[in-house]
Protein backbone atom coordinates (compact mmCIF):
# COMPACT_ATOMS: atom_id res chain seq x y z
CA UNK A 1 0.00 0.00 0.00
CA UNK A 2 2.89 2.38 0.88
CA UNK A 3 4.16 1.49 -2.51
CA UNK A 4 1.07 2.27 -4.39
CA UNK A 5 0.84 5.32 -2.54
CA UNK A 6 4.12 6.40 -3.47
CA UNK A 7 4.18 6.08 -7.07
CA UNK A 8 0.67 7.81 -7.05
CA UNK A 9 1.92 10.71 -5.14
CA UNK A 10 4.97 10.98 -7.22
CA UNK A 11 2.38 10.98 -10.76
CA UNK A 12 0.48 13.39 -9.65
CA UNK A 13 3.58 15.74 -9.15
CA UNK A 14 5.23 14.85 -12.52
CA UNK A 15 1.86 15.67 -13.94
CA UNK A 16 1.64 19.07 -12.42
CA UNK A 17 5.47 19.63 -13.43
CA UNK A 18 4.27 18.87 -17.57
CA UNK A 19 3.82 22.15 -18.98
CA UNK A 20 1.60 19.97 -21.36
CA UNK A 21 -0.96 19.26 -18.55
CA UNK A 22 -0.79 23.05 -17.51
CA UNK A 23 -1.09 24.48 -21.15
CA UNK A 24 -4.62 22.14 -21.73
CA UNK A 25 -5.52 23.46 -18.03
CA UNK A 26 -5.00 27.11 -18.57
CA UNK A 27 -7.01 27.06 -22.13
CA UNK A 28 -9.75 25.03 -19.97
CA UNK A 29 -10.18 27.93 -17.82
CA UNK A 30 -9.80 30.38 -20.53
CA UNK A 31 -12.36 28.65 -22.27
CA UNK A 32 -14.70 28.43 -19.14
CA UNK A 33 -14.44 32.76 -19.01
CA UNK A 34 -15.07 32.48 -22.68
CA UNK A 35 -18.44 30.77 -21.54
CA UNK A 36 -19.78 34.00 -20.96
CA UNK A 37 -19.38 35.34 -24.93
CA UNK A 38 -21.59 31.98 -25.46
CA UNK A 39 -23.93 33.01 -23.08
CA UNK A 40 -24.34 36.58 -24.04
CA UNK A 41 -25.74 35.53 -27.50
CA UNK A 42 -28.22 33.21 -26.22
CA UNK A 43 -30.03 35.99 -25.27
CA UNK A 44 -32.64 34.91 -21.95
CA UNK A 45 -30.83 31.39 -22.14
CA UNK A 46 -27.95 32.87 -21.24
CA UNK A 47 -27.91 31.02 -18.01
CA UNK A 48 -28.07 27.47 -19.61
CA UNK A 49 -25.75 28.42 -22.20
CA UNK A 50 -23.05 29.30 -19.72
CA UNK A 51 -24.25 25.54 -17.55
CA UNK A 52 -23.79 23.51 -20.19
CA UNK A 53 -20.84 25.13 -21.66
CA UNK A 54 -18.97 24.89 -18.76
CA UNK A 55 -19.80 21.13 -18.51
CA UNK A 56 -18.64 20.15 -21.55
CA UNK A 57 -15.59 22.24 -21.30
CA UNK A 58 -14.04 21.30 -18.20
CA UNK A 59 -15.21 17.03 -19.08
CA UNK A 60 -13.37 17.59 -22.53
CA UNK A 61 -10.18 19.47 -21.13
CA UNK A 62 -10.59 17.20 -18.47
CA UNK A 63 -10.70 14.22 -21.01
CA UNK A 64 -7.68 15.87 -23.43
CA UNK A 65 -5.45 15.75 -19.75
CA UNK A 66 -6.53 12.39 -19.36
CA UNK A 67 -5.85 11.05 -22.89
CA UNK A 68 -2.32 13.35 -22.93
CA UNK A 69 -1.31 12.19 -19.83
CA UNK A 70 -2.28 8.15 -19.92
CA UNK A 71 -0.84 7.88 -23.00
CA UNK A 72 2.67 8.96 -22.13
CA UNK A 73 2.47 7.45 -18.30
CA UNK A 74 4.01 4.49 -18.88
CA UNK A 75 5.93 4.38 -22.48
CA UNK A 76 7.62 7.52 -21.67
CA UNK A 77 9.01 5.84 -18.85
CA UNK A 78 10.01 3.00 -20.74
CA UNK A 79 11.71 4.93 -23.77
CA UNK A 80 13.62 6.87 -21.19
CA UNK A 81 14.82 3.69 -19.19
CA UNK A 82 13.96 5.03 -16.03
CA UNK A 83 11.17 2.44 -15.44
CA UNK A 84 14.43 0.23 -14.44
CA UNK A 85 14.65 2.16 -11.64
CA UNK A 86 11.47 1.13 -10.10
CA UNK A 87 11.36 -2.48 -11.10
CA UNK A 88 14.50 -3.69 -9.99
CA UNK A 89 12.90 -2.84 -6.52
CA UNK A 90 10.40 -5.67 -4.96
CA UNK A 91 7.13 -4.01 -6.64
CA UNK A 92 4.71 -5.88 -8.03
CA UNK A 93 4.04 -4.66 -11.58
CA UNK A 94 0.04 -4.58 -10.92
CA UNK A 95 0.62 -2.02 -7.80
CA UNK A 96 2.95 0.10 -10.48
CA UNK A 97 0.15 0.14 -13.01
CA UNK A 98 -2.50 1.12 -10.12
CA UNK A 99 0.00 3.40 -8.92
CA UNK A 100 0.07 5.05 -12.27
CA UNK A 101 -3.09 5.27 -12.64
CA UNK A 102 -4.20 6.69 -9.47
CA UNK A 103 -1.89 9.45 -9.60
CA UNK A 104 -3.20 10.49 -13.06
CA UNK A 105 -6.73 10.19 -12.38
CA UNK A 106 -6.00 12.68 -9.02
CA UNK A 107 -3.96 15.24 -11.87
CA UNK A 108 -7.28 15.17 -13.76
CA UNK A 109 -9.86 15.23 -11.18
CA UNK A 110 -8.13 18.35 -9.55
CA UNK A 111 -7.73 20.02 -13.09
CA UNK A 112 -11.65 19.38 -13.76
CA UNK A 113 -12.38 20.61 -9.48
CA UNK A 114 -10.59 24.17 -10.64
CA UNK A 115 -12.43 24.71 -13.63
CA UNK A 116 -15.87 23.72 -12.06
CA UNK A 117 -14.83 26.69 -9.37
CA UNK A 118 -14.26 28.77 -11.82
CA UNK A 119 -17.62 27.65 -13.69
CA UNK A 120 -19.98 28.12 -10.77
CA UNK A 121 -18.61 31.31 -9.54
CA UNK A 122 -19.46 32.45 -13.04
CA UNK A 123 -22.96 30.75 -12.85
CA UNK A 124 -23.60 32.20 -9.24
CA UNK A 125 -22.40 35.82 -10.51
CA UNK A 126 -24.92 35.43 -13.65
CA UNK A 127 -28.25 34.77 -10.95
CA UNK A 128 -27.90 30.95 -11.26
CA UNK A 129 -30.60 28.74 -9.03
CA UNK A 130 -28.86 25.74 -8.09
CA UNK A 131 -30.07 22.56 -9.70
CA UNK A 132 -29.62 19.10 -7.42
CA UNK A 133 -29.35 17.52 -10.72
CA UNK A 134 -26.13 19.14 -11.49
CA UNK A 135 -24.63 18.24 -8.76
CA UNK A 136 -25.63 15.01 -9.69
CA UNK A 137 -23.90 15.28 -12.89
CA UNK A 138 -20.72 16.35 -11.76
CA UNK A 139 -18.91 13.19 -10.17
CA UNK A 140 -20.59 11.17 -13.44
CA UNK A 141 -18.53 14.00 -15.71
CA UNK A 142 -15.09 13.03 -13.31
CA UNK A 143 -16.25 9.00 -14.15
CA UNK A 144 -16.32 9.25 -17.16
CA UNK A 145 -13.07 10.95 -17.39
CA UNK A 146 -11.96 7.75 -14.71
CA UNK A 147 -13.26 5.58 -17.18
CA UNK A 148 -11.26 7.02 -20.47
CA UNK A 149 -8.07 7.40 -18.13
CA UNK A 150 -8.29 3.83 -17.00
CA UNK A 151 -8.70 2.81 -20.91
CA UNK A 152 -6.07 5.02 -22.18
CA UNK A 153 -3.79 3.53 -20.62
CA UNK A 154 -4.71 0.09 -21.59
CA UNK A 155 -4.45 1.36 -25.17
CA UNK A 156 -1.03 2.79 -24.79
CA UNK A 157 0.04 -0.45 -22.72
CA UNK A 158 -1.55 -2.57 -25.98
CA UNK A 159 -0.63 -0.48 -28.93
CA UNK A 160 2.96 0.71 -27.57
CA UNK A 161 2.54 3.81 -29.82
CA UNK A 162 1.72 7.50 -28.24
CA UNK A 163 -0.50 8.80 -31.61
CA UNK A 164 -2.19 5.12 -32.59
CA UNK A 165 -3.12 4.84 -28.70
CA UNK A 166 -4.23 8.08 -28.48
CA UNK A 167 -6.51 7.82 -31.33
CA UNK A 168 -7.80 4.84 -30.42
CA UNK A 169 -8.73 6.12 -27.47
CA UNK A 170 -10.35 9.17 -28.90
CA UNK A 171 -12.06 6.74 -31.22
CA UNK A 172 -14.03 4.40 -27.83
CA UNK A 173 -14.56 7.69 -26.25
CA UNK A 174 -16.98 8.83 -29.36
CA UNK A 175 -18.51 5.52 -29.90
CA UNK A 176 -19.09 4.90 -26.43
CA UNK A 177 -21.33 7.90 -26.90
CA UNK A 178 -22.80 6.64 -30.04
CA UNK A 179 -24.18 3.85 -27.99
CA UNK A 180 -27.95 4.42 -28.19
CA UNK A 181 -27.47 5.33 -31.81
CA UNK A 182 -25.66 1.77 -32.43
CA UNK A 183 -28.55 -0.16 -30.93
CA UNK A 184 -30.68 1.48 -32.61
CA UNK A 185 -29.29 0.80 -35.75
CA UNK A 186 -29.10 -2.70 -35.06
CA UNK A 187 -32.45 -3.07 -34.05
CA UNK A 188 -33.65 -1.25 -38.26
CA UNK A 189 -31.57 -3.74 -39.42
CA UNK A 190 -32.75 -6.57 -37.99
CA UNK A 191 -31.68 -10.04 -37.46
CA UNK A 192 -27.84 -10.30 -36.63
CA UNK A 193 -27.09 -6.97 -36.52
CA UNK A 194 -29.26 -7.15 -33.36
CA UNK A 195 -26.83 -9.00 -31.40
CA UNK A 196 -23.91 -7.78 -33.41
CA UNK A 197 -24.55 -4.44 -31.83
CA UNK A 198 -25.15 -5.92 -28.36
CA UNK A 199 -21.91 -7.57 -28.06
CA UNK A 200 -20.37 -4.07 -29.88
CA UNK A 201 -22.01 -1.91 -27.54
CA UNK A 202 -21.09 -3.97 -24.34
CA UNK A 203 -17.33 -4.07 -25.42
CA UNK A 204 -17.32 0.07 -25.76
CA UNK A 205 -17.53 1.93 -22.40
CA UNK A 206 -21.23 2.93 -21.95
CA UNK A 207 -20.78 6.49 -22.06
CA UNK A 208 -24.40 7.28 -22.58
CA UNK A 209 -25.25 5.36 -19.12
CA UNK A 210 -22.61 8.16 -17.36
CA UNK A 211 -23.58 11.17 -19.69
CA UNK A 212 -25.67 12.87 -17.19
CA UNK A 213 -25.06 16.51 -18.49
CA UNK A 214 -27.39 15.24 -20.82
CA UNK A 215 -30.20 14.06 -18.42
CA UNK A 216 -30.71 16.71 -16.57
CA UNK A 217 -34.16 17.98 -17.51
CA UNK A 218 -35.14 14.81 -17.40
CA UNK A 219 -37.41 13.01 -14.62
CA UNK A 220 -35.61 9.33 -14.39
CA UNK A 221 -32.39 11.13 -13.50
CA UNK A 222 -32.18 10.41 -10.08
CA UNK A 223 -29.81 8.39 -7.46
CA UNK A 224 -30.44 5.17 -8.90
CA UNK A 225 -28.95 6.19 -12.38
CA UNK A 226 -26.09 7.72 -10.52
CA UNK A 227 -25.60 4.33 -8.65
CA UNK A 228 -25.79 2.33 -11.45
CA UNK A 229 -23.20 4.81 -12.97
CA UNK A 230 -20.72 4.46 -10.10
CA UNK A 231 -20.84 0.91 -10.09
CA UNK A 232 -20.51 0.52 -13.53
CA UNK A 233 -17.50 3.02 -13.81
CA UNK A 234 -15.77 1.14 -11.13
CA UNK A 235 -15.69 -2.18 -12.41
CA UNK A 236 -15.44 -1.01 -15.96
CA UNK A 237 -11.97 0.82 -14.73
CA UNK A 238 -10.97 -2.62 -12.72
CA UNK A 239 -11.23 -4.50 -15.72
CA UNK A 240 -9.05 -2.28 -17.71
CA UNK A 241 -6.54 -2.45 -15.00
CA UNK A 242 -6.61 -5.90 -14.66
CA UNK A 243 -5.74 -6.13 -18.42
CA UNK A 244 -3.28 -3.22 -18.29
CA UNK A 245 -1.91 -5.20 -15.83
CA UNK A 246 -2.12 -8.59 -17.28
CA UNK A 247 -0.35 -6.88 -20.70
CA UNK A 248 2.44 -4.94 -18.70
CA UNK A 249 3.13 -8.41 -16.77
CA UNK A 250 4.33 -9.61 -19.58
CA UNK A 251 6.77 -6.61 -20.84
CA UNK A 252 10.20 -7.88 -21.16
CA UNK A 253 12.94 -5.24 -20.38
CA UNK B 1 4.86 -15.40 -8.83
CA UNK B 2 5.24 -16.16 -12.25
CA UNK B 3 4.40 -14.33 -15.13
CA UNK B 4 1.83 -16.62 -16.91
CA UNK B 5 0.17 -16.58 -13.56
CA UNK B 6 -0.02 -12.86 -13.36
CA UNK B 7 -1.19 -12.88 -17.07
CA UNK B 8 -3.92 -15.29 -17.32
CA UNK B 9 -4.91 -14.41 -14.13
CA UNK B 10 -4.98 -10.80 -14.96
CA UNK B 11 -7.20 -12.06 -17.88
CA UNK B 12 -9.43 -14.02 -15.83
CA UNK B 13 -10.55 -11.02 -13.57
CA UNK B 14 -10.51 -8.55 -16.26
CA UNK B 15 -13.06 -10.98 -17.85
CA UNK B 16 -15.35 -11.42 -14.31
CA UNK B 17 -15.40 -7.35 -14.23
CA UNK B 18 -15.98 -7.02 -17.43
CA UNK B 19 -19.19 -8.93 -17.78
CA UNK B 20 -20.16 -7.59 -14.57
CA UNK B 21 -20.09 -3.98 -15.57
CA UNK B 22 -22.20 -5.29 -18.86
CA UNK B 23 -24.59 -6.75 -16.51
CA UNK B 24 -24.95 -3.18 -14.51
CA UNK B 25 -25.17 -1.58 -17.67
CA UNK B 26 -28.18 -3.88 -19.00
CA UNK B 27 -29.93 -2.98 -15.62
CA UNK B 28 -29.53 0.33 -15.42
CA UNK B 29 -32.30 2.70 -16.32
CA UNK B 30 -31.75 5.23 -19.45
CA UNK B 31 -33.59 8.55 -18.73
CA UNK B 32 -31.36 10.33 -21.78
CA UNK B 33 -32.37 11.04 -24.63
CA UNK B 34 -34.03 9.29 -27.68
CA UNK B 35 -31.37 7.80 -30.37
CA UNK B 36 -30.30 11.17 -32.82
CA UNK B 37 -31.25 9.54 -36.36
CA UNK B 38 -31.59 12.66 -38.63
CA UNK B 39 -30.60 16.33 -38.53
CA UNK B 40 -33.62 18.79 -39.37
CA UNK B 41 -31.04 20.53 -40.70
CA UNK B 42 -28.97 18.86 -43.33
CA UNK B 43 -26.54 22.26 -43.53
CA UNK B 44 -25.72 22.05 -40.17
CA UNK B 45 -25.66 17.74 -39.99
CA UNK B 46 -21.93 17.55 -39.76
CA UNK B 47 -21.90 19.72 -36.61
CA UNK B 48 -24.81 18.49 -34.85
CA UNK B 49 -22.55 14.27 -35.36
CA UNK B 50 -19.64 16.16 -33.51
CA UNK B 51 -21.94 16.91 -30.47
CA UNK B 52 -23.55 14.20 -30.20
CA UNK B 53 -19.92 12.15 -30.79
CA UNK B 54 -18.99 13.74 -28.07
CA UNK B 55 -22.05 12.91 -25.80
CA UNK B 56 -22.63 17.45 -26.38
CA UNK B 57 -26.65 17.15 -27.20
CA UNK B 58 -27.52 19.47 -24.88
CA UNK B 59 -24.73 21.91 -25.90
CA UNK B 60 -25.33 21.23 -29.65
CA UNK B 61 -29.24 22.12 -29.04
CA UNK B 62 -27.78 25.23 -27.26
CA UNK B 63 -25.42 26.04 -30.08
CA UNK B 64 -28.22 25.48 -32.86
CA UNK B 65 -30.99 27.37 -30.34
CA UNK B 66 -27.78 30.51 -30.87
CA UNK B 67 -27.72 30.02 -34.33
CA UNK B 68 -31.72 30.33 -34.43
CA UNK B 69 -30.96 33.92 -32.91
CA UNK B 70 -28.45 34.94 -35.56
CA UNK B 71 -30.72 33.78 -38.06
CA UNK B 72 -33.88 35.84 -36.52
CA UNK B 73 -31.64 39.09 -36.28
CA UNK B 74 -30.60 39.04 -39.57
CA UNK B 75 -32.26 41.52 -41.82
CA UNK B 76 -31.09 39.83 -45.00
CA UNK B 77 -33.11 36.99 -43.91
CA UNK B 78 -36.54 38.82 -43.72
CA UNK B 79 -36.66 38.06 -46.89
CA UNK B 80 -37.88 41.59 -48.56
CA UNK B 81 -38.85 40.73 -52.21
CA UNK B 82 -42.54 39.22 -51.07
CA UNK B 83 -45.40 41.26 -49.39
CA UNK B 84 -44.12 42.53 -45.78
CA UNK B 85 -47.06 42.35 -43.54
CA UNK B 86 -45.49 44.18 -40.95
CA UNK B 87 -45.16 46.75 -42.18
CA UNK B 88 -47.97 47.21 -43.98
CA UNK B 89 -46.54 46.67 -47.42
CA UNK B 90 -48.11 44.62 -50.22
CA UNK B 91 -46.15 46.09 -53.04
CA UNK B 92 -42.95 44.78 -54.34
CA UNK B 93 -39.95 45.72 -52.73
CA UNK B 94 -37.76 48.31 -54.12
CA UNK B 95 -34.70 50.28 -53.77
CA UNK B 96 -36.10 53.09 -52.39
CA UNK B 97 -37.96 50.42 -49.47
CA UNK B 98 -34.43 49.40 -48.91
CA UNK B 99 -32.95 52.67 -48.65
CA UNK B 100 -35.66 53.34 -46.14
CA UNK B 101 -35.02 50.39 -44.27
CA UNK B 102 -31.55 50.40 -44.07
CA UNK B 103 -32.22 53.95 -41.98
CA UNK B 104 -35.42 52.23 -40.29
CA UNK B 105 -32.44 49.98 -38.72
CA UNK B 106 -30.20 52.60 -38.07
CA UNK B 107 -32.12 54.71 -35.90
CA UNK B 108 -33.57 51.45 -34.12
CA UNK B 109 -30.24 50.51 -33.32
CA UNK B 110 -29.09 54.11 -32.28
CA UNK B 111 -32.08 53.48 -29.99
CA UNK B 112 -30.52 50.22 -28.49
CA UNK B 113 -31.20 47.28 -30.08
CA UNK B 114 -27.73 46.02 -31.29
CA UNK B 115 -28.62 42.53 -31.17
CA UNK B 116 -30.66 42.83 -34.52
CA UNK B 117 -34.13 41.95 -33.48
CA UNK B 118 -35.52 44.00 -36.48
CA UNK B 119 -38.84 43.60 -35.36
CA UNK B 120 -39.13 44.72 -31.54
CA UNK B 121 -40.59 47.48 -32.41
CA UNK B 122 -43.63 45.50 -34.04
CA UNK B 123 -44.13 42.58 -32.03
CA UNK B 124 -47.52 41.46 -32.06
CA UNK B 125 -49.03 44.47 -34.17
CA UNK B 126 -49.79 42.05 -37.44
CA UNK B 127 -53.24 41.38 -37.43
CA UNK B 128 -54.66 37.71 -37.91
CA UNK B 129 -55.71 39.07 -41.43
CA UNK B 130 -52.49 40.02 -42.11
CA UNK B 131 -50.69 38.10 -45.15
CA UNK B 132 -48.35 35.29 -43.42
CA UNK B 133 -44.69 36.79 -43.96
CA UNK B 134 -42.37 34.63 -46.14
CA UNK B 135 -39.25 36.21 -44.14
CA UNK B 136 -37.43 33.84 -42.28
CA UNK B 137 -38.16 31.26 -43.99
CA UNK B 138 -35.55 28.31 -41.64
CA UNK B 139 -36.81 29.61 -38.31
CA UNK B 140 -39.22 26.58 -37.99
CA UNK B 141 -36.43 24.60 -39.21
CA UNK B 142 -33.91 26.23 -36.55
CA UNK B 143 -36.55 25.42 -33.66
CA UNK B 144 -36.83 21.63 -34.81
CA UNK B 145 -32.87 20.95 -35.08
CA UNK B 146 -32.48 22.27 -31.54
CA UNK B 147 -35.76 19.82 -30.39
CA UNK B 148 -34.02 16.87 -32.22
CA UNK B 149 -31.28 17.37 -30.50
CA UNK B 150 -32.56 18.19 -27.19
CA UNK B 151 -36.33 17.19 -26.93
CA UNK B 152 -36.92 18.61 -23.71
CA UNK B 153 -35.51 22.46 -24.91
CA UNK B 154 -38.88 23.68 -24.27
CA UNK B 155 -37.85 27.44 -24.98
CA UNK B 156 -36.59 26.78 -28.44
CA UNK B 157 -40.25 25.82 -29.06
CA UNK B 158 -42.06 28.07 -27.45
CA UNK B 159 -39.62 31.37 -28.82
CA UNK B 160 -39.78 29.71 -32.38
CA UNK B 161 -43.69 29.41 -32.55
CA UNK B 162 -44.42 32.41 -31.01
CA UNK B 163 -41.99 34.23 -33.58
CA UNK B 164 -43.73 32.66 -36.31
CA UNK B 165 -47.61 32.82 -35.01
CA UNK B 166 -47.59 36.34 -33.82
CA UNK B 167 -44.42 38.03 -35.26
CA UNK B 168 -44.55 36.27 -39.15
CA UNK B 169 -48.08 35.27 -39.10
CA UNK B 170 -47.47 31.81 -39.77
CA UNK B 171 -49.98 30.05 -37.76
CA UNK B 172 -49.60 26.44 -39.48
CA UNK B 173 -45.89 26.77 -39.27
CA UNK B 174 -45.80 27.60 -35.23
CA UNK B 175 -48.52 24.42 -34.85
CA UNK B 176 -45.97 22.28 -36.86
CA UNK B 177 -43.24 23.65 -34.37
CA UNK B 178 -45.30 23.15 -31.22
CA UNK B 179 -46.16 19.20 -32.33
CA UNK B 180 -42.87 18.32 -32.86
CA UNK B 181 -42.23 19.73 -29.15
CA UNK B 182 -45.10 17.74 -27.76
CA UNK B 183 -44.11 14.72 -29.79
CA UNK B 184 -40.26 15.20 -27.75
CA UNK B 185 -42.48 15.94 -24.32
CA UNK B 186 -45.42 15.11 -23.91
CA UNK B 187 -46.29 16.20 -20.43
CA UNK B 188 -44.93 19.79 -20.64
CA UNK B 189 -48.28 21.52 -21.12
CA UNK B 190 -47.37 25.21 -21.64
CA UNK B 191 -47.10 23.75 -25.45
CA UNK B 192 -50.78 23.10 -25.82
CA UNK B 193 -51.38 26.67 -24.17
CA UNK B 194 -49.19 28.35 -27.19
CA UNK B 195 -51.48 26.10 -29.42
CA UNK B 196 -55.08 27.83 -28.30
CA UNK B 197 -53.03 31.13 -28.17
CA UNK B 198 -52.40 30.56 -31.96
CA UNK B 199 -56.25 29.02 -32.48
CA UNK B 200 -57.62 31.51 -30.82
CA UNK B 201 -55.06 34.39 -32.79
CA UNK B 202 -56.60 32.53 -36.12
CA UNK B 203 -60.36 33.35 -34.92
CA UNK B 204 -59.64 36.66 -33.82
CA UNK B 205 -60.28 36.57 -30.42
CA UNK B 206 -58.09 39.05 -29.04
CA UNK B 207 -59.11 38.08 -25.79
CA UNK B 208 -58.92 34.73 -25.82
CA UNK B 209 -55.74 35.83 -27.22
CA UNK B 210 -54.60 37.66 -24.03
CA UNK B 211 -55.82 36.08 -21.50
CA UNK B 212 -53.99 32.96 -22.75
CA UNK B 213 -50.71 34.78 -23.09
CA UNK B 214 -51.34 36.45 -19.57
CA UNK B 215 -51.09 32.70 -18.34
CA UNK B 216 -48.25 31.72 -20.53
CA UNK B 217 -46.57 35.21 -18.70
CA UNK B 218 -46.50 33.67 -15.43
CA UNK B 219 -44.34 31.00 -16.65
CA UNK B 220 -40.64 31.98 -15.64
CA UNK B 221 -39.85 29.87 -18.97
CA UNK B 222 -41.68 32.43 -21.12
CA UNK B 223 -39.58 34.31 -23.56
CA UNK B 224 -39.43 37.88 -23.19
CA UNK B 225 -40.62 38.10 -26.95
CA UNK B 226 -43.61 36.45 -25.81
CA UNK B 227 -44.21 39.15 -22.72
CA UNK B 228 -43.23 41.64 -25.64
CA UNK B 229 -45.84 40.84 -28.17
CA UNK B 230 -48.50 40.61 -25.08
CA UNK B 231 -47.20 44.41 -24.18
CA UNK B 232 -47.95 45.65 -27.52
CA UNK B 233 -51.60 43.85 -28.25
CA UNK B 234 -52.15 45.69 -24.44
CA UNK B 235 -51.04 48.85 -26.33
CA UNK B 236 -53.19 48.47 -29.23
CA UNK B 237 -56.20 47.73 -27.44
CA UNK B 238 -55.39 51.21 -25.26
CA UNK B 239 -54.59 49.24 -22.00
CA UNK B 240 -51.55 50.98 -21.05
CA UNK B 241 -51.12 49.91 -17.32
CA UNK B 242 -50.76 46.63 -18.33
CA UNK B 243 -48.62 47.06 -20.98
CA UNK B 244 -46.54 49.25 -18.72
CA UNK B 245 -46.46 46.84 -16.04
CA UNK B 246 -45.53 44.14 -18.68
CA UNK B 247 -42.78 46.36 -19.63
CA UNK B 248 -41.45 46.72 -16.21
CA UNK B 249 -41.34 42.90 -15.84
CA UNK B 250 -39.11 42.94 -19.19
CA UNK B 251 -36.86 45.47 -17.73
CA UNK B 252 -34.89 42.21 -15.65
CA UNK B 253 -34.80 40.56 -19.09
CA UNK B 254 -31.79 38.81 -19.44
CA UNK B 255 -31.95 39.45 -23.23
CA UNK B 256 -30.84 42.80 -23.35
CA UNK B 257 -32.11 44.13 -26.33
CA UNK B 258 -35.91 43.37 -24.53
CA UNK B 259 -34.66 45.11 -21.43
CA UNK B 260 -33.61 48.17 -23.75
CA UNK B 261 -36.95 48.36 -25.82
CA UNK B 262 -38.79 48.02 -22.56
CA UNK B 263 -36.78 50.83 -21.17
CA UNK B 264 -37.72 53.09 -24.30
CA UNK B 265 -41.13 52.02 -24.36
CA UNK B 266 -41.45 53.31 -20.55
CA UNK B 267 -40.56 56.71 -21.32
CA UNK B 268 -42.69 56.69 -24.43
CA UNK B 269 -45.90 55.62 -21.87
CA UNK B 270 -44.44 58.26 -19.57
CA UNK B 271 -43.54 55.78 -16.69
CA UNK B 272 -40.02 56.74 -16.22
CA UNK B 273 -37.84 59.54 -17.64
CA UNK B 274 -34.83 59.06 -19.53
Amino acid sequence: MRSLLAIARYTFLQQFRNRLYLVVVLFGLLMMGATLLFGALAGDQEVRVILDLGLVTAELFGLATAVFGAVTLVLEEMESKTIYLILTRPLPRPVYVVGRFAGLFIAVAVSIILMEILHFGLLYFKGWTPDPAVWMALPMMGLKVMVMTALTLLCSLTFTSVPTATVFSILLWVLGHFGNEIRFMGEKAGGAAVTLAAVFCAILPDMTLLNARDMLDYPGFNGSVLGHGFLYAGLYTLACLALSSALFSRKEF
Amino acid sequence: MSKPFHFWGGLMVAGVLWGTAVWVSSEAARPGMPPYTKSAMPTFAVQDAAMVLNGARRFGADLAFIQLMQYYGSPEHSDPQVSYPLRKKTHRYSRSDHHKDREDSQSHNEEGHESGHLHLGSEGTADATDQPSAGFPLLGDFALRAGTLDPRFHFAYLFASGALAFNLNRGDDAVQVLEHGIRGDPTYWRYRMYLGAISYRKNQETEKVVATLEEAMKDPDCPSMIKNILAHIHIKKGNLKRAAEIYVDLLESRDPSYSTHAENQLVKLGVIRK
